[in-house]
């Protein structure tokens, strides 16, 4: 039932600025994908061109394989939930859910059947009666998704709908959102600049960056093997070093601060400038004992408590910044802020991008 | 009014905890802000209490109060055979501005709302010039341009210069109503759900603004029921509307133009009231919402 996209070569430009420069999707039939990225990275309007409330400068977009570049938004059978709802403020959530049926003159029977039935999906039967400024935001939001499914779209559009939400019911409305994916097959186009939102909902993430794809995979594969330094760091937490591969011994390594961290095999030739990132949950803490010529050492700084894990920040000599290793929280008792410790960073979880 | 309400409620909370006193304690400030309100009414009612009394007064020259109360003067106004002429025709005005006004205006701040929102500063600033105008000024722009070379039906053309000159009210009233809902999303989201431009504008846009539409409208008939140099000037050789009357009968007798004053009033002061009824009670609603939303 979900329909495919794909879209070539999208160009939007806004007084001379390309917002969108150069963008290709590709989404399978019933995925789930999000459009990842910070604030001005083109995701929105990338989005808006897909739903048609923004004219393409270049490129085109074929839904299941027909091209509609040039198709209006009121024909292209899309759903669509807006980042502040867009709640008809006039019409009960009943009517909401009804417009586009209404639109389209069907028979009044039918309308209140499937109306009923988009309501009991978001389970807001009981508000039908009622007006959004009588809602709360989770229910507005909840209503606007049962609006856009209403015509049983095949492809539904998000644009950043828990961003105005609070944080208990941005949780809740994720799981909903992901039930209701699974539940109906459609194809899904999120787009958001929470991370870990787009990570937990999606088959595939599109990270973006200043109207370009800097790198598109799975989860796993963007956290595990980013492909490019923004992927690396906007995606999860790394701590990262501008600094030169040099030769240490047989093997290679690269100065961090006044320490070093020896490298995997295979990795840049000595001599390369490099940015070096790694993530804080795969190097561990021990406690000093004695000069090591690995690793890195350091004093604790600060200690945060985050749940299952604890998150060290340590500062390392010569090192501008400091270091974050995340501990498995019940390992974690035996370090205290003010501490020496030395970090051992298992060299093949290094990754290295080229300046 | 509310200061004062939260002033009292403020010391009754305080001075009910000190073992149950009851006076409620007075700030300095409140008193001289609650003579300085009584003055500002005083200055304000005065003026029309002299005319309802005046209009009721058998005489009143020395004395006080009136001399004597009587309904003569408003009998004598109403049984004056320009009485009913004028008041007729100044009736088809308000009725013509108050429908044309939202027909003509509405479409075109919707317009430049949603399509072209970097020309209503420019609408905004040509909205204000024909009520910037000194009245002889514009009557005379007007009888230049339209009655010498076309010879326009006069009444017509002093309907659609009221509706001229209460533009930046209309302007402001509906595209205050479009702002407050978040006009351009609804618009999208509507678009979104197969509606073309007369859906949304019927199902969505119209029904928001008819608040900020009819506000609109009262105010331009107010205009048109009150206003007497425009119409003295376009028209008022032949078709004398009933402020032009007003102003004769003031000439003639004072207590019958007295008595047309407090008339007018009257008319006046009903639209302000039904205007009052409809901004406020609506804004409880879905205005309140829609603000809600976009302070989001």
């Amino acid at each position: 039932m979900g329909a495919g996209l794909t879209a070539h070569g999208l160009v939007k430009e806004f007084a001379g600025v390309a917002a969108v420069d150069g963008v290709d999707l590709n989404v399978k039939p019933g995925e789930f994908v999000s459009l990842l990225g910070p604030s001005g990275c083109g995701k929105t309007t990338t989005l808006r061109m897909i739903a048609g409330l923004e004219q393409v400068d270049e490129g085109e977009i074929r839904i299941n394989g027909e091209d509609v570049t040039d198709l209006p938004p009121q024909k292209r059978h899309l759903g669509m939930v807006f980042q502040n709802y867009a709640l008809f403020p006039n019409l009960s959530a009943f009517e909401n859910v009804a417009y586009a049926l209404r639109v389209r003159r069907r028979p009044r029977a039918e309308i209140t059947a499937r109306v009923n039935e988009m309501l009991d999906l978001v389970h807001l039967t009981d508000a039908a009666r009622k007006y959004p400024h009588e809602l709360s935001g989770g229910m507005q939001q909840r209503v606007a998704l049962a609006r856009a499914l209403a015509i049983s779209p095949s492809l539904l559009l998000l644009d950043e709908p828990l961003s105005a939400l609070d944080a208990a019911i941005r949780e809740s409305l994720r799981a909903e959102l992901r039930r209701l994916h699974i539940q109906l097959d459609v194809t899904v186009i999120y787009v958001t600049h929470d991370q870990a939102e787009a990570m937990s909902l999606s088959d595939t993430v599109v990270v973006m960056e200043k109207g370009k794809v800097s790198q598109s995979g799975t989860p796993q594969e963007l956290y595990n093997h980013p492909k490019t330094r923004f992927t690396a760091s906007f995606v999860g937490a790394s701590n990262r070093q501008e600094t030169t591969v040099e030769r240490s011994g047989q093997a290679l390594a690269i100065r961090w601060g006044e320490g070093s961290l020896p490298l995997a095999t295979g990795s840049e030739h000595e001599g390369a400038r490099v940015i070096a990132t790694w993530r804080p949950e795969i190097a561990s803490l021990h406690p000093e004992a004695g000069e090591t010529s690995t690793g890195l050492s350091g004093i604790i700084e600060l200690v945060t408590f985050l749940g299952p894990i604890t998150r060290f920040d340590i500062r390392v000599n010569g090192a501008e910044e400091a270091v974050m290793v995340d501990v498995p929280s019940n390992g974690s008792a035996a370090f205290l802020p003010g501490q020496r410790v030395s970090i051992s960073v298992p060299p093949d979880q290094i990754r290295l991008f080229p300046l | 009014m509310a200061q004062l309400t939260a002033g009292r409620s403020i010391a009754r909370s305080s001075s009910t905890s000190t073992r149950g006193r009851r006076t409620p304690r007075f700030r300095p400030g409140d008193l001289l802000f609650s003579l300085i309100l009584l003055l500002a009414i005083v200055y304000l009612v005065l003026p029309l209490l002299a005319i309802v009394g005046f209009s009721l007064a058998q005489a009143w020259s020395r004395t006080i109060l009136p001399d004597g109360y009587t309904l003569d003067w408003y009998l004598e106004a109403v049984r004056d055979p320009r009485f009913r002429p004028t008041a007729m025709r100044t009736l088809k005005l308000v009725v013509a501005t108050s429908i044309l006004s939202p027909l003509i205006v509405t479409p075109a701040v919707i317009y430049v709302h949603l399509k072209a929102p970097k020309l209503k500063p420019w609408l905004e600033f040509l909205s204000i010039i024909p009520w910037a105008l000194p009245g002889v000024v514009l009557a005379l722009a007007m009888i230049r341009a339209y009655i010498s070379p076309y010879n326009v039906n006069r009444p017509f053309l002093l309907a659609m210069t009221y509706i001229l000159i209460s533009l930046p009210f209309m302007f402001r009233a509906i595209d205050a109503g479009l702002t407050a809902i978040n006009a351009r999303t609804l618009v999208e989201a509507s678009q979104m759900l197969g509606a073309g431009w007369l859906d949304v504008t019927r199902r969505i846009l119209i029904p928001n603004i008819m608040t900020g539409v009819l506000s609109g409208a009262l105010l331009v008939s107010a205009l048109a029921s009150s206003e007497f140099a425009l119409a003295n000037l376009m028209v008022g050789s032949g078709w004398k509307t009933f402020p032009i009357y007003q102003a004769q009968a003031q000439g003639t007798d004072g207590r019958i133009g007295s008595a047309l004053a407090v008339m007018g009033l009257a008319f006046t002061f009903i639209v302000s009231m039904i205007l009052i009824v409809l901004t406020t009670r609506d804004r409880r609603g879905r205005n309140a919402s829609a603000t809600a939303m976009a302070n989001k």
